[in-house]
This record gives C-alpha cells, sequence and structure tokens, in this order.
C-alpha cells in the first residue's frame, strides 16, 4: 500500500547528504530529517498508537515538517491542524474528527482544550546512532493519507480525507514521461499553510526526487518574503496564488528571475496580462495553470500558458483551467443536474481515481450526483465550459464560496456564526478592494454601529473564525435591498457600499 | 536628519492605520505593529514615496527589515 512517504525513505539511501528541507533559515539534510523524523516514530510506538489519525499542530517550524513525515511513514492518516485559528475552531475539529493524539512541537505550548487523549511533544535534536531507510518499517495501514477541513455552508467547517491511493495516483501524474524534467537539484518553494492541500505537493514533491524544498515563513511579510527567497535561493520550481503577481504588478518589470524552471499558479484565476508581464521576469521558465478543489487531491487540471496561444484562448483575460489528468472524467450539468454539451456553460462535475464519494463522517451526498453513466460524480459548484480546443474555461462559482488569498469560503458559514451574536438583521457580502480582489463586508441593519460595538463584533468573530474569515468591513445600513424576488440585491448592496464610501 | 526622519514617519504610519498610540524606533518591524502585513506594506511603501518624493525600488523592498533600514535608504536617497 502506498505511503506519502515512499519515496522520501528511499531518497534518504540514494541522496542522504542532499539538503531536503530549509526552515528558519536552516538546512537538514534528508539523513538529518530521518533521524529527526525516526525519534518521533519511537515516541508513536512506545505510546502504542494504534489511531488510524494523528492531529498535528502546526507551526512554523521543522518539528511540525517532521511529524507530518513521522505520521506518514508511521503510516496513519494526519489531519494538520492550524495553530494560528482560534481554539474554538481548533477543538471543533479535533472533536468531529475523532482523533486522539496529538503531535506538537516540543518548545512550544499547545491550548488545553487541544490537549485530546494524547499529546506527543516533538523535538529537533537527536543524539545516538544513525539510524538506516531500511530499518524504518511501517506500523499501520491506515486507509486515508490525510484529513483536511475545509469551509462548510452549514456553519461547521466540512472534512476531506483523502485515501492513500488518491494521493498515488495524483503524484502519478507528475512521473508520466516527458511531462515535468524535475531532478534532485531542483529547489522548490513551499508558501501555504500546511492546512491548504497544495503544501501536499510543495513539501511531498521535492522530496519525491531528492530536491529541497523551501519554507517560506507564514508571517505577515510573506508574499514579499516568496519573492526574496525565489531570488535569493535561486528557486527553480515555484507554485503559488496568482493573487502574488496582482500584489506585486506596479514592480513586475524590476523583477529578474531566470533560475526559475517552472511557475505553477493554483487556487484563483489567473488573469493573462499579468501572467504575461510576469513571463518577461522569468525568461526561462514553463508557466501551467493548475486547478482543483480539495475534493479531487489537491489539483486535476493543467494548461501550459503561451503567449499567443494563451491571449486567443482567454475569456475576460482569464486564462483557461486546461485539460483534466489522465486518470480523471469529467461532465457538465445544467441547472438542473441534466448532462449538457461541454461547449455549453454549466456546473464542472468530476470523476475519477483522486476525486472523493464523500465527506468526512457526513452522509449528506447534496455535493455528489449520479450521472448517466451510474458513476458517482463530485459537483464542483464552478461554471465552466470547453473551448474549441478542448480546454476547460472557469467562468464563475454558481453558489456563495469565494476565495480569499486562495482560501476557499462559504458566506453561508460566516453567517452562521454570526447568528450566534447578531440579533439584526444583516449579511455578508463581498467588494473589490483597489487591486480588483474580493473583500468581506458586513451590513448590519441598524441606524448607526459605533467603534466599540464594531470591536466587540470583530473580537467575537476572532475568537470562532480564521482571521481570513473576518469582514474587512461592517456597515450600518437602514435596510437591505431586495429585489423582485424579495432576495437581497447584492449588486445594490455594492452600489451602496461605494456611494457611502465617498461621502 | 534621522531624528525628523523617524518624526515624519512617525506621523505617516499614525495616519495611515489611524493609531495615534504608534511609537516608531529604529527596531520597529512588522511584527510590532497590528494589521501590517505584506500588501499593507506596499500601499504603506507608496504613501512614504509619495510623502518624501522619492521611490524605492523592489530590491531596497524585499531587503528592509525594520524601520531603521527604511531610514538609511531615505537619508541615502535625499543626498
Amino acid at each position: 500500500m502506498f505511503r506519502l512517504s515512499d519515496r522520501f525513505i528511499q531518497n534518504c539511501t540514494l541522496f542522504p547528504s542532499n539538503n531536503a528541507l530549509f526552515i528558519n533559515e536552516k538546512y537538514y539534510t534528508y539523513s538529518e530529517l530521518l533521524q529527526l523524523t525516526h525519534i518521533v516514530i519511537l515516541s508513536l510506538k512506545n505510546e502504542n498508537i494504534t489511531d488510524e489519525k494523528i492531529a498535528i499542530y502546526c507551526s512554523d517550524d521543522v518539528e511540525t515538517y517532521v511529524a507530518i513525515l513521522a505520521v506518514t511513514i508511521y503510516g496513519a492518516c494526519y489531519l494538520p491542524v492550524n495553530s494560528k485559528n482560534p481554539v474554538h475552531y481548533n477543538a471543533e475539529i479535533l472533536l468531529n474528527s475523532d482523533v486522539k493524539t496529538i503531535l506538537y512541537a516540543g518548545q512550544k505550548e499547545i491550548p488545553t482544550q487541544l490537549k485530546i487523549h494524547k499529546s506527543i511533544a516533538v523535538n529537533s535534536s537527536y543524539e545516538g546512532s544513525p539510524i538506516q531507510p531500511k530499518n524504518l518499517e511501517r506500523f499501520l495501514y491506515q486507509e486515508y493519507a490525510y484529513l483536511l477541513y475545509t469551509s462548510g455552508s452549514t456553519g461547521k467547517p466540512k472534512g476531506v480525507a483523502i485515501k492513500n491511493e488518491q494521493i498515488e495516483s495524483f503524484f502519478n501524474f507528475f512521473n508520466l514521461k516527458d511531462q515535468f524534467y524535475f531532478t534532485d537539484k531542483d529547489r522548490f518553494i513551499q508558501v501555504f499553510e500546511l492546512t491548504f492541500d497544495v503544501s501536499v505537493f510543495s513539501f511531498f514533491m521535492p522530496l519525491n526526487i531528492g530536491a529541497c524544498c523551501y519554507v517560506v515563513p507564514q508571517n505577515s511579510m510573506r508574499f514579499l518574503e516568496i519573492i526574496r527567497m525565489i531570488k535569493e535561493h535561486s528557486i527553480t520550481v515555484s507554485i503559488f496564488v496568482p493573487t502574488l503577481i496582482n500584489h506585486i504588478e506596479k514592480y513586475l518589470e524590476e523583477l529578474h528571475l531566470p533560475k526559475l524552471k517552472y511557475s505553477f499558479f493554483i487556487g484563483d484565476k489567473l488573469v493573462h496580462s499579468l501572467t504575461s508581464r510576469w513571463s518577461s521576469a522569468i525568461p526561462n521558465a514553463e508557466i501551467i495553470n493548475f486547478y482543483g478543489p480539495t475534493e479531487a487531491t489537491v489539483m486535476c487540471s493543467y494548461y501550459r500558458w503561451e503567449l499567443n496561444k494563451s491571449e486567443n484562448e482567454s475569456e475576460n483575460d482569464i486564462v483557461p483551467i486546461g485539460k483534466l489528468f489522465p486518470s480523471l472524467r469529467f461532465e457538465i450539468i445544467d441547472a438542473n443536474d441534466k448532462i449538457i454539451p461541454p461547449y455549453q456553460l454549466g456546473e464542472l462535475c468530476l470523476y475519477g481515481d483522486q476525486v472523493i464519494q464523500n465527506y468526512f463522517k457526513s452522509t449528506n451526498k447534496d455535493a455528489f450526483i449520479q450521472l448517466e453513466n451510474k458513476q458517482l460524480y463530485y459537483k464542483t459548484g464552478d461554471l465552466v465550459h470547453v473551448n474549441e480546443l478542448g480546454n476547460l474555461i472557469f467562468y464563475s462559482r454558481k453558489d456563495r464560496q469565494i476565495k480569499i488569498n486562495s482560501h476557499r469560503i462559504e458566506i453561508n458559514e460566516i453567517e452562521a456564526i454570526l447568528r450566534k451574536k447578531i440579533t439584526n438583521t444583516f449579511c455578508v457580502s463581498t467588494f473589490k478592494n483597489l487591486k480588483q480582489l474580493d473583500e468581506l463586508i458586513l451590513f448590519i441593519e441598524t441606524d448607526k454601529l459605533n467603534n466599540s460595538e464594531i470591536e466587540e463584533i470583530i473580537a467575537f468573530l476572532r475568537n470562532e473564525l480564521p482571521d481570513f474569515m473576518i469582514p474587512k468591513v461592517i456597515q450600518p445600513i437602514q435596510s437591505l435591498p431586495l429585489n423582485s424576488n424579495q432576495k437581497i440585491d447584492y449588486n445594490q448592496l455594492n452600489q451602496f457600499y461605494f456611494s457611502n464610501k465617498s461621502i | 536628519m534621522e531624528f525628523q526622519i523617524i518624526n515624519k514617519l512617525q506621523g505617516i504610519f499614525r495616519l495611515f492605520f489611524r493609531d495615534n498610540e504608534i511609537v516608531l524606533s529604529n527596531q520597529t518591524t512588522a511584527q510590532d505593529i497590528d494589521k501590517w502585513d505584506s500588501l499593507i506594506h506596499l500601499e504603506l511603501i507608496s504613501v512614504i514615496e509619495h510623502e518624501f518624493n522619492l521611490t524605492f525600488s523592489l530590491d531596497e523592498i524585499l531587503t528592509i527589515k525594520n524601520v531603521g533600514e527604511l531610514i538609511q535608504i531615505i537619508i541615502h536617497k535625499q543626498v
């Protein structure tokens, strides 16, 4: 049975002195990483852990990455828990997942509410004779590789559990002949929070080939740190969200990153005109636009960007999301759940080796549909169509799910939480900031809101939700505008916000 | 000169972050001020460019680690 860390173990024999990880200004070779990992595996063994899933309290340190490797080598499923999220939010996830063991970095404090049945500290030092890779036997044969929680419209995060064979199928795409030319000399950048599934690619892909993973600190200067690290460490493979080039747009012409071989994008719409300017800064790199919901294991479609071809193919300046990986199938359905021809606009449904068939511990099948070929498809909620060249074109979401800095957010989840606090009528909406990126705004039906009322709401939200789900603006409004169907008119709300703002 | 620049910067920061209690020193970093992230940083740099009538290169922006280093670059550009 496949394990995420199988190739890492092989590479500890093939490239023991290669750098495997760079984090907090320090390098760790394959051999060193293996020693650290082995100590954690011994702790798990000594504690007689036989759980299906093991939680990891994630922060920006080598111990967190060592814990992930240890759990995968041990043969269990890992559940990353973001230490920056509110304790209440994390406690809910731990409760839902039924985990009994949590690993955390030894030098850090873990909140008492998260100290579940067994809490095991991970340390970044070791003594004694080095372990040989061949002696790293597997202890468990659990079905799942990792379990992540994404925003859920009912007010509670929902679990996506990815099986070992699903992640194996995902990585198989990158092993296809002539697809990518990665070597053990490559330097990958890891910019994602470990609760975001693209981190599985950024961390494990370099380890699969004997290359090095450079971890960007998750501090407030993250976007600038990414650029600084790509320059300073001659990164050869980057993967980040398109919003990054949006943020540094003013400086794109000053950038020169000749060492970059691959520039991968994922997580949001890629704008062609900006990509064209970005391409001048990376003369030796191939640009690929990836797409994929967490439910389809990290990414499931790709599009190789080329200046002239992509200019013709982009619609509304948005680059296509391309073709599905070979092991996946898709259908496009209309609002009545009927299959329509692919050139017509409709909801993208996915089926195949990488796609889940249900949410973790949930019997709700609303997000899944059995189509005419009797297979169960995942309904992505993404409205797409296929162009003349057979490439998928993303148009918009069909629901109220949005992305902010690549974080997937169900607006309904925020509203469900706010109902516990606000008794007046309210709604959460979005507006475009100066960089044309979505920001959250909360409208409350009231004559006036004073600063202390606003601060009280924000303090409440900070206790309940991760930072990226907290509205940037709280706006009083006499009454929410309604359309002819008596539903909230979001276009009018937007106009109200901007006219009010200019006064 | 350094004293004048830090005073002017403090005024800019207070207005920008809408916080009259901000007190800058050479050692102040983004970690010390709530809401100071890389996006805000780029907006703040634009305001500073406007107020001091100068421009920063991307390389300069990437190397600035604290207010002291920001002041040194401003002094260098004003000479």
